[in-house]
């Protein structure tokens, strides 16, 4: 049986919205033996290919719902909850990341088991880096969803 | 929405379009069931590119004008790849100019597909998304994802990567694929090409409004070949410009409700860019596959229905993968990636078909190289003032509709020109207002 999956989604050349990349990376590195990595930079259609054959997903993305202070995460489980709106609309991705998990939901095409991991920011304007907020914040948004990856893999 | 009896008038707001790329607002004025002002409106920021490319090498236009627009990059490095190739006095030919080509046919699938599927379809079958539209049409939604899937293999094999691609140089390519890996794609294409015909037949027994317009169609048009990054422009009411004269014919001009240009031709005003004006101008230069399924379903070879668009750009469908496959059966891998150049100071112009229509682009370049001044007209801008017209037309033809009817068929016939607003200046919010 193949790995569980991590998927970081986002546009590297729109600031905070790299996070999802930049956090991915991190947790390939530090749970390389659990899990696997993957990218979706833009095209959130490409998402049910990625996860396609795995039973077990962890998606990584920016979102933007102004309730929050930047860097909190919000966790998700989309096969027993609707992404709440606020977390989708504000994407930047050509197709966002809420509206493709209800895509796959409606052509049944679900992984076993998913995780939707919201990291809220602010800036998603051009830039190949995270605004210095976000940046200040990395380690330790890595932590809280690695050791909720790695509690939630190890209970499988 | 307001009611106002004594003045005969009311007013109706609606606040939120989605399926259009980008952010941006529709304001629509009525008095006394006459409609007085009809404005699109892109609020986005202007991102200033033109500006941020001043004082940038010229080797960097392809790759900083790519971020432009994640729908159609590969249009923007092709215009400012042509454009700095004029100066340079380049000519990409061959085997580099068809690998270019077929990249571009990756473009159109992906954008096309995207929005024939995606965004435009639930419009004519009754649903407010492409989600409810994949629980009763689970087929079509994967045929077209798996389509639109076959798109961005070229793009990510040609570009480097499916989003912002960077494999395209002035005077060709960084790396050349090799045979193999384009026949690798072959099958795909072919078993895509059959679903795009499947796609014409799908989309052509939707239910269309009869309407019709004499527009003035503006595409590039090229003696032998359906257009994409080749030809000279032409319209059908007798325009026939280079590049280089788009200046001299066509202006820009600001609203003062939106932050994007508008564009209109000098002395006559409004015009059409995009998959109509390129069929209607270019129909001869479509393959014989294209033009048998137009004629299977008794299709016009010039169609000014707006709400038919979604034919068209699935005859343009059909073109790419046929376009495609007939580029890679004859592809031979030429000995270098690019023509060699000597750097000279200038102004140079391009124009290329984007998805959406020609899209201009001017650069000045100094001795040294820099980039002293550049122009980008994108095709939603100039498709503005167009699009508020089909509108205003729509509103008067049908001012006793109900609100709700209105408002559905305003975001339609928005939908009909496929705007990208984030090129032109995201998100669409319409406003009614019935005084």
């Amino acid at each position: 049986m193949k790995k569980p999956l991590v998927i970081g989604i986002g546009n590297p050349l729109r600031e905070d919205d790299r996070i999802g990349i930049e956090v991915a990376r991190s947790l390939g590195d530090n749970l390389q033996s659990l899990v696997d990595v993957a990218y979706c930079y833009g095209d959130t259609t490409e998402l049910l290919d990625q996860w396609k054959d795995r039973a077990c997903v962890f998606l990584i993305d920016a979102m933007q719902s102004d309730l929050h202070e930047e860097g909190v995460v919000h966790r998700f489980y989309p096969l027993k909850e609707e992404i709440p709106a606020v977390f989708t609309q504000t994407s930047t991705h050509l197709f966002d990341t809420g509206a493709v998990i209800e895509l796959a939901r409606a052509l049944d095409e679900l992984p076993n088991d998913l995780v939707l991991y919201g990291i809220e920011a602010r800036n998603f304007s051009l830039g190949q880096e995270v605004s210095p907020k976000i940046k200040e914040l990395l380690t330790m948004i890595v932590n809280t969803i690695e050791e909720d990856i790695h509690a939630r893999v190890k209970s499988v | 929405m307001k009611n106002n009896e004594h003045k005969k008038t009311k007013k109706i707001e609606v606040n939120y379009l989605a399926r259009v790329e980008g952010e941006g607002a529709l304001f629509v004025d009525i008095e006394d069931d006459e409609v007085k002002e009809v404005k699109l409106k892109i609020f986005e920021p202007p991102r200033f590119f033109e500006a941020l490319l001043r004082g940038k090498d010229f080797r960097e236009a392809p790759d900083i004008t790519a971020r432009i627009c994640g729908i159609c990059p590969v249009a923007y490095q092709m215009s400012a790849v042509h454009a700095m190739e004029d100066i340079l006095q380049v000519e990409v030919e061959g085997q580099l100019a068809a690998l270019r080509r077929l990249l571009y046919c990756g473009e159109w699938i992906e954008s096309h597909s995207l929005h024939i599927y995606m965004l435009h379809a639930p419009d004519f079958l009754g649903f407010p998304d492409a989600i409810k539209m994949a629980q009763k049409f689970p087929d079509d939604v994967k045929r077209g994802l798996r389509i639109k899937k076959a798109g961005n293999s070229i793009v990510a094999l040609l570009g480097g990567r499916e989003i912002h691609p960077i494999n395209v140089k002035i005077g060709g390519f960084y790396k050349l694929p090799e045979k193999r890996e384009l026949l690798k794609l072959a099958e795909e294409l072919k078993w895509a090409r059959e679903a795009a015909i499947e796609t014409v037949r799908w989309v052509s027994q939707f239910s269309f409004p009869d309407i019709e317009k004499d527009y003035e169609f503006v595409s590039l048009v090229h003696p032998e070949l359906y257009p994409l990054d080749a030809g000279r422009i032409q319209s059908n009411k007798g325009l026939d410009i280079s590049a280089s004269e788009f200046d001299q014919w066509i202006e820009e001009y600001q609203v003062d409700y939106s932050t994007a240009m508008q564009a209109r031709i000098k002395g006559r005003g409004s015009y059409f860019a995009g998959p109509m004006a390129r069929y209607a101008l270019n129909y001869p230069n479509l393959s014989e596959i294209v033009k048998q399924t137009a004629r299977d379903i008794s299709f016009p070879e010039v169609c000014r229905n707006p709400f038919q668009s979604i034919i068209v750009r699935a005859l343009e469908v059909l073109y790419a993968f046929d376009e495609a496959v007939r580029i890679i059966e004859q592809y031979e891998k030429p000995p270098s990636s690019e023509i060699p150049f000597k750097l000279k100071a200038g102004v140079g112009y391009g124009c290329t078909e984007a998805p959406r229509g020609i899209l201009y682009h001017r650069y000045k370049i100094g001795e040294d190289g820099s980039i002293q001044d550049a122009i980008i007209v994108p095709p939603t801008s100039q498709n503005q003032k167009m699009i508020e017209e089909d509108l205003y037309r729509y509103l008067v033809d049908h001012i006793g509709d109900t609100e709700e009817a209105l408002t559905k068929k305003c975001e339609q016939l928005i939908r009909n020109h496929d705007p990208c607003i984030s090129c032109s200046a995201h998100f669409l919010k319409v406003k009614f207002n019935r005084l």
